[in-house]
């Protein structure tokens, strides 16, 4: 009983790192498939972006506002911009980027994958001695994380101008010092470590999103449980992974 | 040539009004599955514990690695150290890392155990729902069902909104725990806090209100998130690829929705809060 379990749950595992490690060779194998690269990255921004800028309001309207909620008490209100700006930077940009790439990015890939192997594309691909690895995955995650870089610099900029509305419109702040304090805590070396940690999730997530769409099982249920494995794996995979890339370069003194 | 563009005009003209229809047949769905209640309770009993066996511990792939409570104490965990250990290294900054107990106690139940747990329950009860109820459609399951005379949406959307909101409550409650001992763990045990230290500022900052608002959170948000599934998984078309398509799109939406929701229930509950005295 024990052995068919654990060999259920760790040979998908051992099959995902063969896949990334394909994924990583084929990137770098000519010809690049330049058209398929920017048609996913459009692809990738049209179905991200909208849930980003909905996402990003709600998102940092509730966290500006529970943390205001605390300067008020200790009558520091005029520092809700050292505030915003940190949390924004430093760990709601990455996260909410984190919520769009699992929810939104990946899981259209491996909707989309997980179509073409199911209607035997993918087959037919190798059939006629294409890689779809090279062919649609390396395209994919570049795509992907291209996008995440971006779609991090938008969640922050929301960020921002969110907090800015609601701390000084709603919260009683006063815009000048929203402003002056707004790099307090942070620093441009932060800003890096964000996008850094940003484009390393859109790598995870693209990987994860086209290995359960080409691993799909048949019919509807196959199709839907992949989508819905993918998420669930894209956020259980990239909570642990924003750990460590926030907590190594801390370690190393780099930020 | 001349009507390629009066349909485009059509088609952009008409965004709007198809929006507003989609909007009116969600409504409709939601308030048909809601107002079922009594019925789906009272006539599916059977049907009703086998959901909530299932909403607890998933079903296929996703039941090998714990089920959805599992799976939701990990992601809480997780989340739980990374915000220990981003509050304690600003913290750090200010000289202030004795108030780590501080961060643990506002920032847990207030902030990141409902967006967290939200998230983790969309992604995991919601869009196996959706992936569900999306291969029934697809597979003709549903019109079967109503060919043979049961009412298909208490039978599979009500007893699975019910479901939902009476799991919503342990998991919620162990996503809570996950969190918090990520955090302690993270400052007490990795970056050496006195542990009497970090436990004082706990509980000194810690409310019992802030606690019962957050399950109050959690069931809005459980609420939210079946029924956008649902929806989408009931109406699910297109054949296998429709099916794929739905489930994200559902995801989609449904972050969305949570975010939303808790916005709104936060500002309602906390906005006169003066339960919170630092200062005296």
């Amino acid at each position: 009983m024990a052995t068919p379990v654990l060999s259920k749950a760790i040979k998908p595992v051992g099959g995902f790192f063969a896949f990334t490690l394909d994924t990583f060779v084929a990137m770098f194998r000519r010809p690049f498939q330049w058209r398929e690269f920017l048609q996913q990255t459009w692809f990738v921004a049209s179905v991200s972006l909208g849930p980003t800028i909905l996402l990003g309001i709600p998102f940092v309207a509730l966290v500006t506002f529970q943390f205001n909620i605390v300067l008020v008490e200790l009558g520091a209100i005029d520092l809700s911009g050292a505030g915003s700006g940190f949390a924004t930077i430093t760990q709601i940009g990455p996260v909410a980027t984190t919520f769009i790439i699992a929810g939104a990015s990946s899981t259209a890939i491996c909707a989309d994958i997980g179509a073409r192997k199911i209607r035997e594309e993918l087959d037919a691909m190798e059939v006629l001695g294409i890689d779809p690895v090279q062919r649609l995955v390396a395209p994919r995650v570049l795509a992907t994380a291209l996008n995440a870089a971006m779609l991090n610099g938008v969640m922050i900029l929301i960020g921002l101008a969110g907090g800015y509305v609601f701390g000084v419109y709603l919260q009683g702040a006063s815009p000048g010092q929203y402003v002056d304090s707004l790099d307090l805590l942070v620093s441009f070396k932060d800003l890096v470590h964000g996008e850094i940690r940003a484009v390393c999730f859109g790598v995870v997530g693209a990987l994860i999103g086209c290995y359960r769409g080409m691993t799909c099982g048949a019919g509807p249920r196959g199709v839907g449980n992949a989508v819905n494995e993918t998420v669930v794996y894209t956020f259980l995979a990239l909570f642990p992974l924003n750990i460590m890339l926030t907590q190594i370069p801390y370690s190393l003194g780099i930020v | 040539m001349e009507s390629r563009f009066l349909n485009g005009v059509k088609k952009v003209a008409g965004a709007p009004l198809r929006l507003l229809d989609d909007l009116g047949r969600q409504a409709e769905f939601y308030g048909k599955s809601i107002a079922w209640t009594p019925k789906a309770v009272k006539s599916y009993k059977g049907e009703q514990v086998r959901l909530i066996a299932e909403v607890g511990m998933s079903t296929g792939a996703l039941a090998v690695i714990g089920g959805s409570s599992i799976i939701t104490l990990f992601i809480t965990l997780f989340a739980g150290v990374t915000g220990g250990l981003q509050s304690f290294s600003a913290l750090k900054d200010l000289q202030l890392e004795a108030l780590g107990g501080f961060t643990s106690a506002i920032i847990n139940p207030r902030l990141l155990v409902p967006i967290v747990a939200g998230a983790a329950l969309a992604a995991t009860v919601g869009s196996g729902f959706t992936a569900q109820l999306g291969a029934m459609r697809v597979a003709e399951e549903i019109d079967a069902l109503e060919v043979i005379g049961v009412r298909s949406l208490p039978y599979l959307v009500t007893t699975r909104l019910v479901a939902g909101m009476i799991t919503i409550i342990p998991i919620f409650a162990m996503a809570m725990v996950g969190a918090w001992v990520g955090w302690k763990v993270t400052q007490v045990n990795f970056f050496g806090l006195s542990e009497g230290t970090y436990n004082h500022y706990l509980d000194t900052f810690m409310q019992w209100q802030d606690i019962l608002f957050s399950f109050a959170q959690a069931l809005g948000v459980a609420v939210v998130v079946i029924l956008i599934h649902t929806y989408y998984g009931y109406t699910a078309k297109g054949g296998p690829a429709g099916v794929g398509q739905a489930v994200g799109k559902a995801v989609r939406t449904s972050l969305i929705a949570v975010l939303a929701m808790e916005l709104v229930i936060s500002m309602a509950l906390y906005t006169n809060s003066d339960v919170f005295r630092i200062s005296g």
